[in-house]
């Protein structure tokens, strides 16, 4: 056996790290004192968005892509909300497991994602909770798995899951009003 | 069949549209946000900051506390081994000159006076010294796996070989004789202190009593027993370098396991003892085991049935 214990890994994955790193500092404290309107937790939800990266460095194929921007993005957001929940005192992740998970027979969302409605689906995104989107862009527009997302939002998959869902079921209830509205206005 | 294609294409384009929306709201979000050199002209990270960055890109991201070579354990502990020595070779001179001196008083005494007294309290008081390592050795063996714990070569001992055969190659003597198998806030334990002869695996458990996070290697060592010196059983193939520097965190009050082929290396199933051992922040533990003995098994079990 080697007696060197090196936890050191591959060259080209510091190198990445490190680009990364350079590039997105400025950027991702932006991001984070834009949730938390205070610049030293900022720098704490950017620490802890490269200590993530460190975990789900394979994710990012090309340090200038926008990909790679907007992966970073959604995970200082969902740092920056964790820091603003422990701020505020508010529950701990693991005590909402006790709360109901939304019947996923209930979830009637897919019936609104029409072309019709694609206008109004912006408009309800942008007006979603953060932590409901980060949640989705976790899942749709990084093709995370639950287990990855639990992992970055440090809550278990079954929770993770019901934000999924919890996710899921206020974007259908933003879009059934704003359809409602529309059709009233008819 | 169909049916079930046409639901799944459209929930694909369902899937698809919601990840369009998304993507635009976030390219939205993002034309919000000035370029990098305008947000370093507002703010500038604190020292600390830099400092905890710093360290994580060392790292790539565990802090550089953890990243501890197994030289360095090593050293440390040939450190502390070096001590010991020196704390004992001290006191054994200062405890061999009192003793000499006594011995000189006495026998000048003794010349001195009549032969008919009575065995000096003194001579007591320095022959007590004497049985110190004994009741050391009872201390350190505590630590170990079990009442029938075999003698080892105390650290740094000089009369082990350096190499010894070994199932047919030369192994090693191990850098580490004596070595604890928990610490106040770290334990380590195997599945069974008796390792059934066909396993093929064995699982060895960490416990982190800490309040703190630790990090240990999961890659073991597996060291054998031998005339009561521990030598390094290398496996039969050296493992990758991603097997080696395979680094765990384990949170506070939580136990993982972590498993050890026993395939992978070629065991002598009737040596007296084997031990897993650990490379933890900055210690090193252990813990025993051997494999079972059908024939020693049975008559201990004999045993206690007539007892």
């Amino acid at each position: 056996m080697l007696l060197y214990l090196s936890m050191l890994d591959t060259q080209e994955e510091k190198d990445k790290f490190t680009l990364i790193y350079e590039q997105y500092q400025q950027f991702c404290w932006y991001v984070a004192y834009q949730l938390l309107g205070d610049a030293h937790l900022a720098e704490d939800a950017v620490q802890e968005t490269f200590l993530a990266l460190t975990r789900h460095l394979g994710k990012v194929e090309h340090v200038d892509s926008p990909r790679t921007k907007k992966f970073l993005m959604t995970i200082v957001k969902s740092k920056a909300i964790d820091i603003l929940r422990k701020n505020r005192g508010e529950a701990c992740p693991s005590e909402e497991v006790g709360i109901d998970m939304p019947d996923p027979s209930s979830d009637l969302l897919d019936q609104y994602i029409t072309k019709e409605n694609y206008d109004y689906l912006i408009s309800c995104i942008l007006e979603l909770d953060e932590a409901y989107r980060v949640v989705f862009e976790y899942k749709y527009l990084h093709q995370m798995s639950d287990t990855e997302i639990a992992g970055l939002l440090n809550i278990s998959p079954k929770l993770a899951n019901v934000r999924f869902y919890r996710a899921r079921k206020k974007l259908q209830e933003m879009l059934e009003k704003e359809v409602a509205g529309r059709a009233g206005k008819r | 069949m169909q049916g079930n294609d046409k639901r799944d294409k459209a929930q694909e384009a369902k899937e698809e549209l919601l990840r369009e929306a998304l993507d635009a709201c976030m390219e939205e979000q993002l034309s919000f946000i000035p370029p990098e050199c305008e947000i370093a002209r507002m703010h500038t990270f604190s020292q600390e900051f830099r400092e905890y960055m710093e360290q994580l890109l060392r790292t790539k991201g565990r802090p550089q506390r953890r990243t501890i070579h197994r030289k360095e354990f090593i050293y440390s502990f040939n450190k502390v081994a070096a001590g010991i020595l020196v704390l004992l070779v001290v006191s054994s001179a200062i405890a061999g000159g009192a003793l000499l001196l006594s011995k000189s008083s006495k026998s000048s005494s003794d010349m001195a006076s009549s032969e008919t007294s009575e065995a000096p309290a003194e001579e007591e008081a320095i022959a007590a010294p004497a049985e110190e390592p004994e009741s050391q050795e009872a201390d350190e063996s505590e630590a170990g796996a079990g009442a029938q714990e075999p003698q080892e070569a105390p650290a740094g001992d000089a009369g082990a070989p350096e190499r010894v055969e070994f199932m047919g190659r030369e192994i090693s003597l191990a850098d580490n004789q004596q070595l604890k198998e928990k610490t106040e806030t770290v334990k380590t334990l195997v599945n069974s202190p008796v390792i059934a002869r066909d396993a093929e695996s064995m699982k060895v458990t960490i416990g982190n009593m800490d309040e703190r996070p630790i990090y240990y290697y999961g890659s073991m060592d597996l060291e054998v027993l031998i005339d009561g010196a521990w030598y390094l059983v290398p496996p039969k193939e050296a493992p990758t370098e991603e097997e080696e520097n395979r680094l765990v965190q384990l949170e506070p009050g939580m136990a993982q396991d972590e498993e050890i082929l026993l395939w992978k290396y070629e065991l002598d199933y009737d040596a007296e003892m084997y031990r897993a051992v650990t490379y933890l922040d900055g210690m090193v533990l252990c813990s025993k085991f051997r494999f079972e003995n059908p024939e020693e098994d049975l008559e201990d079990a004999l045993e206690q049935t007539w007892e």
